[in-house]
């Protein structure tokens, strides 16, 4: 049972469900621009065309494949952050800040570049940004600088919301 | 040059076509000679290691993402009393006595 002299607590604000909803959001929208802009429209790399080079129509299909996977994950976790901006939106205790969601979009996107980034391009060498470059490292290093950029911007947005929402109170 | 009726793609006629085309192509596409080379290629003994390197990306933000709502909510004392206080006490005090 819960003890009545705890409830404040239970209403005390918090942020962080909001902000998990977002980062999700925006780790599977990030993830889906870059599937559709670096993977189809400029077919600069796909998922595993390191490993398994796209040269044959065989192989370009078991590319496409494992993209498909890619975007099967990125979608399952989309689905997620949506589901859990739905559960933030009913409580009273989170507050509802587009600010902060914009952070959080920011922050997921950029943290899903970098992870992506480091695990993929560099780790596991799955696949390169551009793959078929001569030098493939400065274009990986760009992906990780512009995952980097979002990741900062976001955490500064977030950051700036909570001292907006800290301002405001009387 | 008059084009047959079944090639006119307008009205009702076009749109059973261009939807007996979308059924139609896919079997189309899955050639015969490819077909199999592909799906030897996908699903070989390396599928359940190329799964989980796929989808590695993914499954670490989910997981870091569940374990930041977990501690969240494990940081907020009703939470944890409410959890403390549901579990019978084995030494008959109440967790809130303490």
């Amino acid at each position: 049972m819960v003890s009545n002299q705890m409830l404040p607590d239970a209403r005390r604000p918090t942020r962080v469900p909001l902000i998990v909803a977002g980062v999700l959001l925006g780790a599977g929208l990030g993830g889906f621009v870059d599937g559709i802009v670096l993977h189809q429209i400029l077919q600069w790399h796909n998922l595993l065309s390191a490993r398994l080079p796209p040269d044959t129509l065989v192989r370009a299909k078991v590319n496409m494949y494992w993209d498909g996977v890619f975007y099967a994950a990125v979608w399952l976790m989309t689905a997620l952050g949506l589901r859990l901006l739905w559960a933030a939106g009913a409580r009273p205790d989170v507050p509802w800040s587009g600010q902060t969601l914009v952070g959080a979009l920011l922050l997921g996107w950029g943290v899903f570049n970098v992870v992506e980034g480091v695990i993929d391009h560099h780790l596991l060498a799955l696949h390169h940004v551009r793959e078929y470059a001569p030098d493939k490292l400065p274009w990986d290093a760009a992906f990780l600088a512009f995952g980097a950029a979002l990741t900062f911007g976001g955490g500064w947005l977030i950051r700036a919301a909570r001292s907006g929402a800290e301002s405001k109170q009387p | 040059m008059r084009l047959p009726g079944c090639f006119n793609l307008r009205g009702w006629r076009g749109l059973v076509a261009v939807v007996a085309l979308g059924v139609a192509a896919p079997a189309a596409r899955a050639c015969a000679v490819c077909r199999p080379q592909v799906d030897a290629t996908v699903y070989d003994a390396a599928y359940t290691t190329r799964l989980a390197l796929v989808t590695l990306p993914v499954l670490l933000l989910v997981a870091g993402a569940v374990g930041l709502l977990v501690a969240d909510a494990w940081r907020r004392p009703t939470y944890r009393r409410s959890v403390a206080s549901s579990a019978p006490a084995a030494d008959g005090i109440e967790p809130d006595a303490a």
